[in-house]
């Protein structure tokens, strides 16, 4: 009953992508529902059950539903207070609130399929999703970009269904639990859900629609861009790191890395507040993939840690950037420069939540580290390993760069003079709530690693202290002057470093491309 | 090391290592064929800075920075209590992104472009440190300072990571030709220039401690021979007093691409080496 439940809306699900795309005229996607039509009839076809569950709930389901559920539920609940100030009608911000909540659900049921095929289907629903959101204000840029969005994850889900059909093919199960325990067949197959993860997770050559996303309302961003749905990608990696050869392994962790590295860098040249949080999204997606690659019980954990604290820490960072949006009327980086002297708390926020993404002792940071420590003793057994200690060392202090330098925008009081303030305590109490989680978790974390415990309380007291001491001390007693500056009348403008990425972006495509088909040709 | 010994000397590191400093101003001096100040310079200027009326230019900017000082002074303790190079490593990163911050947190435009500058050189510096932490590893099989200090002496694995960490020294402690982020002839010091009184002196003494976690890195490369890596260390200490005597300072971009060139070069030079020469 289910199997045919499910089977029916994909088809349904398949004609209304067709629609689209004859809605917009756009041929390609015409196309490509066609052919996963094809390939969704025969795979059904020749589909039968075998004794596994058509659901699983493991380990790494509930985690993944912890963040899912904990973390998308704050977004959720924040996107109702966001739209108050969304200039639209009200049933379609109705609308808009179901979605996100619908879309929750759609998450729960992606993480816990077991059969291919219908985590084809709810593949396909995060798709579509994503597609609704992103087209939501309806304006022409809303449009193109989640037309895009639309194709390039299509391309995704029809990888995905060439893998169903190819085990179906071969009389192969296409049930998670038994590709993955079946060590011996490492199939061709793999490879292709390993794409249809790569363009979920927006790696090189497929960001553009990941970065077209940002035109969305911020909590689509939030959620589905950057804490929930992406992480479908390292998600999958996981599953199947188990059953990889040393080489796929290998390679999927070189692309990954140089990826991050890449992201990274070209985030360094953007100045729109939400595209550079877009940029060291999928930075740290590539991160995350790379780490899940390795498949051993090591990176596993590291790998979780990496999307855990990502998922918390740029859900804060997108909810503020739609405070800032709805609140202070500000998109791009240079326009947040006297946000401290005119909102702290909020500036403070924003601040802290870059260092939870960069410094210790905050849990991305754990994982990093934990990460380097992995790496050095991977390294003596193959020197290979090298290649990934390099851009990873190279890519995380980029990505500390990235967002200091925002730090300086947000501290110096140069030329524009914001008017103070105050964003409402509803406005923040996701980002509040959220962050006492994070602390919490942390405090989890290193209980249970004795080794860390010393130096998070240290770096942890002193973080605290310095909180505690911005907001208590003023320092009345002492007395106030001006500024030296070496006796300088003139009042400066300071810039911010951008990196001319543009110059080598073609070079950096072509090796992003050459890593794919040489993956591709290895799995063959 | 006693606990109790590791203890002292962590707490009186921000005074003693006012002696290294003058020293150092000494030593400079006399390449220089200048006389130079008496040694105990250092001590002298803390006396003045503490004596003079306290100016501050706005509170989060003093803030930051004796944040900056409490952290660099808790990672000096790190570094006596034999504690793991990471995240002494990672630590120290903290403590220069406080003081980042505090340059940006005034409204000075020599401290904003010394902060913007320093960021820069983090970025420069930071991956060198953490490749030559993993040389480290690979040949003591620990990042425990404590229990590197107790290995055997093989320097011979490490030639290349040493000639990488000379690199890294003249640039974290903001040396002529990697002083860009200082820089006094041309931005007055950088981050420095708006800070007086007692609240420069622990600046001044965030220094000492600069100087402290840098040679650590160089002193715990000969491992239990503790008198070749005091040789290694003072030959490091004239050498980057020579080097800064004798150059002229290089743009920020410029330091960057030196740093990747050279150091972050010779760092994956050193990977190699030890990984396919020495073990």
């Amino acid at each position: 009953m289910v199997h045919f439940l499910i089977g029916f809306f994909d088809f349904v699900l398949l004609l209304y992508f067709m629609k689209v795309g004859f809605d917009f005229k756009n041929i390609k996607i015409q196309i490509l529902a066609l052919i996963q039509l094809i390939l969704f009839a025969f795979a059904e076809l020749n589909f039968t059950h075998s004794g596994s569950p058509d659901f699983i709930i493991d380990e790494l389901a509930i985690f993944m539903m912890i963040i899912i559920n904990i973390v998308g539920g704050a977004i959720a609940l924040y996107g109702i207070k966001y739209m108050l100030y969304e200039d639209a009608p009200k049933y379609k911000k109705d609308i808009f609130l179901v979605y996100l909540w619908i879309f929750l659900v759609i998450m729960n049921f992606a993480v816990i399929s077991n059969n291919l095929l219908y985590f084809f289907f709810f593949f396909e629903l995060t798709t579509l999703s994503s597609f609704l959101l992103i087209k939501f204000r309806n304006d022409d840029i809303s449009n193109k970009n989640a037309i895009n969005a639309l194709l390039l994850n299509m391309i995704g889900g029809l990888f995905l269904l060439i893998a169903v059909c190819l085990n179906l093919f071969t009389n192969h199960s296409i049930y998670i639990n038994e590709i993955i325990q079946n060590k011996d067949y490492i199939s061709a197959a793999m490879i292709f859900v390993v794409f249809a993860a790569f363009i979920k997770g927006a790696m090189k050559p497929f960001e553009s629609w990941l970065l077209g996303a940002m035109v969305a309302p911020t909590p689509v961003s939030a959620l589905l861009h950057s804490a929930t749905m992406v992480k479908i990608a390292p998600f999958l990696v996981l599953k199947f790191s188990p059953v990889f050869s040393y080489e796929i392994s290998f390679l999927i962790t070189l692309l990954g890395m140089f990826l991050f590295f890449i992201f990274a860098l070209e985030g360094l040249g953007k100045n729109s507040f939400k595209e550079i949080l877009a940029y060291s999204t999928i930075s740290l997606l590539s991160l995350m993939i790379a780490v899940a690659a390795i498949g051993t019980k090591e990176s596993y954990e590291i790998a979780l840690l990496l999307i855990f604290f990502h998922a918390i820490s740029k859900a804060i960072l997108f909810m503020c950037a739609g405070i800032l949006e709805k609140l202070h009327h500000i998109k791009s980086i240079d326009d947040m420069q006297g946000l401290m002297s005119a909102d702290k708390p909020l500036a403070l926020l924003i601040l802290v939540s870059f260092a939870t993404v960069a410094l210790p002792p905050f849990g991305l940071f754990f994982a990093k580290l934990f990460f380097v420590e992995y790496l050095a003793k991977l390294i003596q057994t193959d020197i290979l390993y090298i290649f990934i200690i390099l851009f990873f060392v190279v890519g995380s202090s980029i990505l500390v760069l990235l967002y200091f330098k925002i730090a300086s925008l947000l501290l110096s009081t140069n030329n524009h003079q914001q008017t103070p303030a105050k964003t409402p305590l509803s406005f923040v109490a996701s980002s509040y709530f959220l962050f006492v989680f994070m602390i919490l978790s942390i405090i989890y974390l290193v209980t249970t690693k004795s080794d860390i415990s010393i130096f998070s309380i240290i770096f942890g007291a002193l973080f605290v202290s310095l909180i505690v001491s911005l907001f208590v001390f003023k320092f009345n007693n002492l007395q106030k002057i001006s500024v030296y500056a070496c006796g300088e009348n003139t009042i400066g403008q300071i810039g911010q470093f951008y990196f001319d990425f543009e110059k080598y972006a073609k070079y950096f495509l072509y090796v992003a491309i050459f890593l794919w088909l040489v993956l591709f040709g290895v799995s063959l | 090391m006693s606990i109790v010994f590791s203890f002292m000397l962590g707490f009186f590191a921000p005074i003693y290592g006012g002696i290294f400093y003058g020293i150092d101003r000494v030593l400079k001096a006399k390449m220089q064929r200048r006389k130079g100040p008496p040694v105990l310079q250092p001590f002298y200027d803390m006396l003045k800075l503490f004596s003079k009326t306290k100016f501050i230019v706005n509170a989060p900017h003093t803030i930051w920075m004796i944040f900056y000082f409490l952290s660099l002074w808790a990672v000096v303790f790190m570094i006596f209590f034999g504690g793991n190079l990471l995240y002494i490593i990672f630590g120290h990163l903290l403590a220069t992104v406080f003081f980042i911050i505090s340059g940006y947190s005034v409204n000075s435009i020599f401290s904003q472009l010394g902060s913007n500058r320093k960021l820069l050189s983090v970025v420069a510096y930071e991956p060198i440190l953490i490749v030559n932490a993993i040389c480290i590893y690979l040949v003591f099989g620990t990042f425990e300072i404590s229990e590197i200090l107790a290995a055997p002496n093989n320097f011979n694995s490490l030639v290349f990571t040493f000639l990488s960490l000379l690199f890294v020294v003249p640039t974290v402690l903001k040396l002529s030709p990697f002083d860009a982020s200082k820089a006094h002839q041309e931005i007055v010091g950088g981050i420095e220039v708006e800070f007086g009184g007692v609240f420069y002196e622990l600046v001044y003494a965030a220094k000492f401690l600069e100087m402290i976690f840098v040679y650590s890195f160089i002193f715990i490369l000969a491992s239990n021979d503790y008198i070749f890596g005091t040789f290694l260390v003072v030959f490091s200490f004239f050498a980057v007093a020579l080097v800064d005597n004798s150059t002229a300072r290089i743009k920020i971009d410029s330091l960057l691409k030196a740093l990747y060139m050279y150091g972050f070069g010779l760092g994956i030079v050193s990977i190699f080496w030890i990984l396919l020469c020495c073990i």
